[in-house]
């Protein structure tokens, strides 16, 4: 379906056998409120995130199949599933729920 | 139940007052019904699991679990049965002799857990019992101490760190972030319905990707089903990209290019 994809550069590739972890590069800006900020630096990799934020690129993580044929460097466009989207206010972090 | 939170957010404080090593300053405690504020630890009927185990080196095994027993002056034979008993329950019977030194890390969690369940309380409290163990025997020790909490069946106040063990290990996990509760819920809900961001960073490995967004409406579709696009700056709004977590499962990946993300839809809250 046109629109629910998302087109990105793969940065690295994590293969952990069940499955790949890719991390890629979008063009958006990484939500830097500061429950956002907060959030990131209480995962592990949160410094490496916080680098990204407020960039013209935005890294993130996908979990694929591990037979996935992707390469570091590569192009990819990952479906995204938009029902499962979550929508936090900016400003109070809370959820919105539709 | 599971606290689960970084370091330093309050997580120890809540379990040392349920302990009552901990003063209330303000607020409630409550154990089946009785508020238990002031009573002193020895009266709550807690048993506590530490990280480091805090076994007595120069005790066997035995002596180590059947230690709150013999406080209590309960008759040997007595002591010696339940000792044996909680042995089995834990796979140590062939253990009973060592000396804690002796043992892997593993067992000795074990022991711990042992002297905890051998006193029967009313509620077991446990402080990142897994920290200290190498990742297998986490992984492990983790379903056991599973296991072992269903047998027994009693309450248990588990406080980590590590959103896995929070979320495999709890039916309903308390998220806490600087003292404050963030969500308390299934970890089923943590996941897919995170409160805000924060409690999205601890439900789910990898973490969320959290981008900027505009939402807006699409008029051709009215259902349920909103989208957020990471794009323009001022309109901040985070969505939970699938790319991560969320929808892994259903995530398809090629080497094709196509064209550029169009729809907007309004979202119901939007600042």
């Amino acid at each position: 379906m046109p629109g629910t994809t998302l087109t990105a550069d793969v940065e690295l590739i994590e293969a952990l056998g069940n499955e790949m972890q890719v991390h890629f590069l979008i063009d958006a800006t990484r939500a830097c409120s500061e429950l956002a900020r907060a959030a990131t630096e209480t995962h592990e990799l949160g410094e490496i995130l916080s680098l990204q934020a407020g960039g013209a690129k935005a890294e993130g993580v996908a979990r694929v199949s591990p037979r996935s044929q992707l390469k570091v460097g590569s192009r990819a466009v990952f479906g995204v599933d938009t029902g499962r989207l979550n929508f936090f206010d900016p400003d109070s972090g809370s959820a919105i729920w539709s | 139940m599971v606290l689960v939170g970084p370091s330093g957010f309050g997580k120890t404080t809540a379990l040392r007052m349920v302990a009552g090593l901990e003063d209330i300053t303000s607020g409630t405690l409550r154990m089946d019904e009785r508020v238990v504020n002031d009573p002193p630890p020895r009266d709550r009927n807690v048993a506590m699991v530490f990280q480091n185990c805090a076994l007595y080196p120069h005790m066997t095994v035995a002596q180590n679990i059947g230690f709150a027993l013999r406080l209590r002056k309960l008759p040997k034979q007595q002591i010696k049965a339940q000792v044996r008993e909680t042995g089995q329950l834990l796979g140590l019977s062939d253990y009973l002799n060592s000396k804690p030194g002796q043992l892997s890390g593993g067992h000795r969690q074990r022991v711990a857990m042992g002297r905890a369940i051998v006193r029967e309380p009313s509620e077991f409290l446990m402080n990142e019992p897994l920290s200290n163990l190498d990742a297998k025997m986490r992984v492990q020790i983790r379903a056991e101490i599973s296991r072992i909490q269903r047998r027994v069946g009693v309450a248990t106040l588990y406080v980590t760190h590590d959103q896995t063990e929070a979320m495999t290990m709890g039916d309903t996990v308390a998220v806490l972030h600087m003292g404050r509760l963030q969500q308390c819920d299934s970890p089923r809900s943590l996941y897919a319905h995170p409160d805000n961001p924060l409690v999205a960073a601890v439900s789910g490995s990898p973490a969320m990707n959290l981008y900027e967004a505009v939402v807006s409406p699409r008029p051709t579709r009215s259902d349920r089903a909103t989208r957020a696009w990471p794009c323009r700056r001022r309109s901040e709004m985070a969505g939970r990209c699938c790319a991560a977590t969320a929808t892994a499962r259903s995530l398809s990946a090629s080497a094709r290019s196509t064209s550029p993300p169009t729809p907007r839809r309004r979202c119901r809250g939007r600042p």
